[in-house]
C-alpha cells in the first residue's frame, strides 16, 4: 500500500523550515547495499527492509529513510561540513494496514547544529502539518554517562550500562550482573596463569592443539587472552554498590516536563562535573523552549534511547495525540559517534525526518 | 462428491518413514493414488481425506497459506515462518518424533565464551575492532532475531545459509552459527560449542491445522474423525470457526 499524496500547499509549508539556511539537496539512492545497511543500523532492522536482488550481485535493500544513505553519499563527496536537505519516498515492511511507501523530509546537518535547533527545525515542519495535538519527548543517553560518572560508578560498569541503555532487557541484566560478584573469577585466573598476554596467548594456543579444536570464527589466541584479562580486572573491582544500583535504578525511571527533571536530576546527583552536564540537559530544554516549544508540550524520559541503534546522544520524537505513540510524526537525534567511525575522525552528525502526511492535519483516515 | 480434508505429510526420506510408522501404530496405511506422480495419496479405508506428500517446509508453507488442512511438519519450521503465521497455525499435537534442537553455536576456540551475555561482550568488542558486525549464519532469520532480541544482544548480522550452515565458521563465512541439531556431534566435528543458554528451541514433529484454510463441514467431520483415529485431542473449535 502507498501513502496518498499530501497537497502541494500543504507541503510547501512543512518544507520551509528544512530550506532555512539554504542546505545543499541530496537525493541518495533508493537501492542501497543490504550488508552496509545492515552493518551499520543492526540486524533488528531487517525485519522492515525490502530485500532485493537480482540474478547476480550482492543483496541489496529499498532505503528505509534517508539517514545512512546520505551519510553514506556525504562520505562518497569527502565529507564536508555541510547540512544536506532530502525529501522522497521511503520504503518499509509495515504492520498491518499502514503504508510501505511514504513520503519523508529531513535533514542531516554535519556542521555542528544544536540538539535543540534541530528538534526545533522539526518541531516548526511538524506545526506546519496544522496539528494541534504534538508533543516532543527527548532523552539522551549523554546525560546517562554524566551521571553514572558522576555516581562515581566504576568505569568497566559504566560501559556495559551504556551499551545496553538502548534494549531495556540487557540493561536489567547488567544491573544485576554489576551488582553480584564474579564467580568465574578464579577460573579465569586459572587460565591465564598470572603471566603476560603472551604467556596466556600461548596457553590458549596450547590448549586448542590438546584439545584437537580448530582456532574458527575470526578471533585470535591473543583476542581471547585480551578479554580474560579484561574480566579478570573486572572481578577483581569493586561491584556495584546496592546504593548505586539504586540511584541508576532512580535515574532510568525519570519521565516528566523540564521542571521535574531538573529537581528530579538534582535529587539524584551532587557532583560539580554533572552539574555542569546538567546544565547543559537544563539549557537543552530551555533551548527547545526558545524554538518555540511550550514546557508542558515537553517530555523528557531518562530512558528514552531513540528508535536505531547509531543515535549516541540526544534523541526525539513527534507525535500527535490523535496518532498516538506508534505513528512519530518526526523523529531525529544526533549520532557522532556513528560518523566519527566511518570517516576516521571527530565529527557531528545530527538530523531529523517529518512524516508530511502523518503532519497533515486533514489527512483522510 | 464434496470437497477431501486435505492433509500434507513428508514426501521423503526419514522423515516420511516416521509418519508412516506413526499412522500404522492407528493402523493407517498410505496408499498412493497413481497419477501425480505419486504426490498424491491417501489412507487406505479413510474416506474424505486427500493426503499430499511434500517437503517439510512447503507443509508449512501451505499451513500458513491455507492451502492445506492438516499438516505434519517440524515444529522449527512453522515457528521460523514468524509471530504473525502462528496466529494461522495451530499446533494440534507433538507427534514425539523428529526431535531437534534449533541452538545458537559459537566456536569451541573462545573458550572464554559459554552464554549469550558473552556474545554481546566479544559481538560489541569485535565491532568496535573491525567496524563489522558478527556474523551469523543461518537458514532461521525469524527465530534468530527473535532471540537475540529477547537476549538484548544486538551487534550481529544474519548471513541467510541453505546448508551445511555448520560449515560457515571453519569457511570464514560467519563467526556463530544457529541451526538444528539432535545429538551436537556435527557441531563438534566443526569446531563448535552450544551456548548454555543458546537453545532457542525444543522442536519436533507437530500434527498442525491452518485456521487460513476453508473448512466445509464435511472437512471439519473428516478432520475429527482423523483425529480420533490418531488418538488425538479432537477439538478443532480453535481453528475452524
Amino acid at each position: 500500500m502507498r501513502e496518498p499524496r499530501v497537497p502541494e500547499g500543504v507541503l510547501k509549508g512543512i518544507r520551509a523550515p528544512f530550506l532555512e539556511g539554504s542546505p545543499t539537496p541530496i537525493d541518495p539512492p533508493v537501492i542501497q547495499p543490504l550488508a552496509e545497511m545492515l552493518d551499520l543500523s543492526g540486524e533488528s532492522k531487517r525485519e522492515a527492509l525490502f530485500v532485493v536482488q537480482g540474478d547476480a550481485g550482492a543483496e541489496a535493500c529499498l532505503r528505509p529513510d534517508f539517514t545512512i544513505p546520505v551519510v553514506l553519499e556525504h562520505l562518497a563527496q569527502g565529507g564536508p561540513a555541510r547540512r544536506y536537505y532530502y525529501e522522497g519516498t521511503a520504503f518499509r515492511i509495515p504492520p498491518p494496514g499502514r503504508p510501505a511507501e511514504f513520503l519523508q523530509i529531513g535533514v542531516e546537518d554535519f556542521t555542528g547544529v544544536t540538539d535543540a535547533a534541530i528538534a526545533g527545525l522539526a518541531w516548526r515542519a511538524s506545526l506546519a502539518g496544522g496539528r494541534s495535538d504534538l508533543s516532543i519527548r527527548v532523552g539522551d543517553v549523554g546525560l546517562f554517562r554524566a551521571f553514572l560518572a558522576d555516581i562515581g560508578t566504576p568505569e568497566a560498569i559504566a560501559a556495559r550500562l551504556r551499551r545496553a541503555f538502548t534494549r531495556p532487557h540487557r540493561l536489567k541484566a547488567e544491573l544485576v550482573r554489576a551488582s553480584t560478584p564474579n564467580a568465574g573469577a578464579a577460573k579465569i585466573a586459572a587460565i591465564l596463569g598470572g603471566g603476560s598476554l603472551e604467556t596466556a596467548a600461548a596457553a590458549i594456543t596450547q590448549r586448542w592443539a590438546k584439545d584437537g579444536l580448530e582456532p574458527v570464527g575470526g578471533r585470535t589466541a591473543q583476542e581471547i587472552a585480551q578479554r580474560l584479562a579484561d574480566l579478570a580486572e573486572e572481578s577483581r573491582s569493586p561491584c556495584l554498590a546496592p546504593a548505586q544500583r539504586g540511584q541508576i535504578e532512580a535515574y532510568l525511571a525519570i519521565v516528566g516536563g523540564p521542571d521535574q527533571v531538573r529537581s528530579a536530576v538534582s535529587a539524584l546527583v551532587k557532583g560539580e562535573a554533572t552539574d555542569r552536564e546538567l546544565n547543559d540537559a537544563g539549557s537543552m530544554l530551555n533551548d527547545l523552549g526558545k524554538q518555540g516549544v511550550a514546557d508542558e508540550r515537553i517530555q523528557f524520559e531518562a530512558r528514552f534511547g531513540g528508535p536505531f541503534t547509531y543515535y549516541d546522544g540526544f534523541v526525539f520524537q513527534i507525535t500527535s495525540a490523535a496518532l498516538g505513540s506508534e505513528r512519530t510524526v518526526a523523529a531525529g537525534g544526533r549520532y557522532d559517534a556513528l560518523l566519527s567511525q566511518l570517516s576516521g575522525r571527530k565529527a557531528a552528525a545530527a538530523g531529523c525526518m517529518v512524516r508530511p502526511y502523518r503532519a497533515w492535519k486533514d489527512a483522510p483516515r | 462428491m464434496s470437497a477431501p480434508l486435505i492433509l500434507a505429510l513428508p514426501s521423503k526420506g526419514r522423515m516420511k518413514e516416521q509418519v508412516e510408522a506413526w499412522l500404522g501404530e492407528a493402523g493407517l496405511t498410505l496408499k498412493a493414488a497413481g497419477g501425480a506422480r505419486g504426490y498424491i495419496a491417501a489412507l487406505a479405508g479413510v474416506d474424505g481425506v486427500e493426503v499430499r506428500l511434500l517437503s517439510a517446509g512447503m507443509i508449512a508453507a501451505a499451513l500458513d497459506a491455507g492451502e492445506v488442512h492438516l499438516g505434519v511438519t517440524g515444529e522449527d519450521l512453522l515457528r521460523e515462518r514468524g509471530e504473525g503465521a502462528m496466529s494461522r497455525i495451530s499446533l494440534i499435537a507433538p507427534l514425539g518424533f523428529g526431535p531437534a534442537d534449533v541452538v545458537v553455536a559459537a566456536p569451541a576456540a573462545w573458550i572464554d565464551v559459554a552464554t549469550m551475555d558473552d556474545i554481546d561482550d566479544v559481538a560489541h568488542a569485535y565491532l568496535a575492532r573491525t567496524g563489522a558486525r558478527l556474523r551469523v549464519a543461518t537458514k532461521y532469520l525469524n527465530l534468530t532475531r527473535a532471540f537475540f532480541a529477547a537476549k538484548g544482544v544486538g551487534d550481529y548480522r544474519i548471513v541467510a545459509s541453505d546448508g551445511a550452515t555448520e560449515g560457515a565458521p571453519a569457511q570464514g563465512l560467519a563467526e556463530l552459527i544457529v541451526d538444528i541439531t539432535t545429538t551436537g556431534a556435527t557441531l563438534k566435528a566443526n569446531g563448535l560449542l552450544i551456548l548454555d543458554d543458546g537453545v532457542i528451541l525444543k522442536s519436533q514433529f507437530n500434527l498442525a491445522a491452518s485456521a487460513g484454510a476453508v473448512w466445509t463441514g464435511g472437512q471439519k467431520r473428516a478432520a475429527k474423525d482423523l483425529l480420533q483415529r490418531l488418538g488425538l485431542p479432537a477439538d478443532l473449535a480453535q481453528i475452524a470457526e
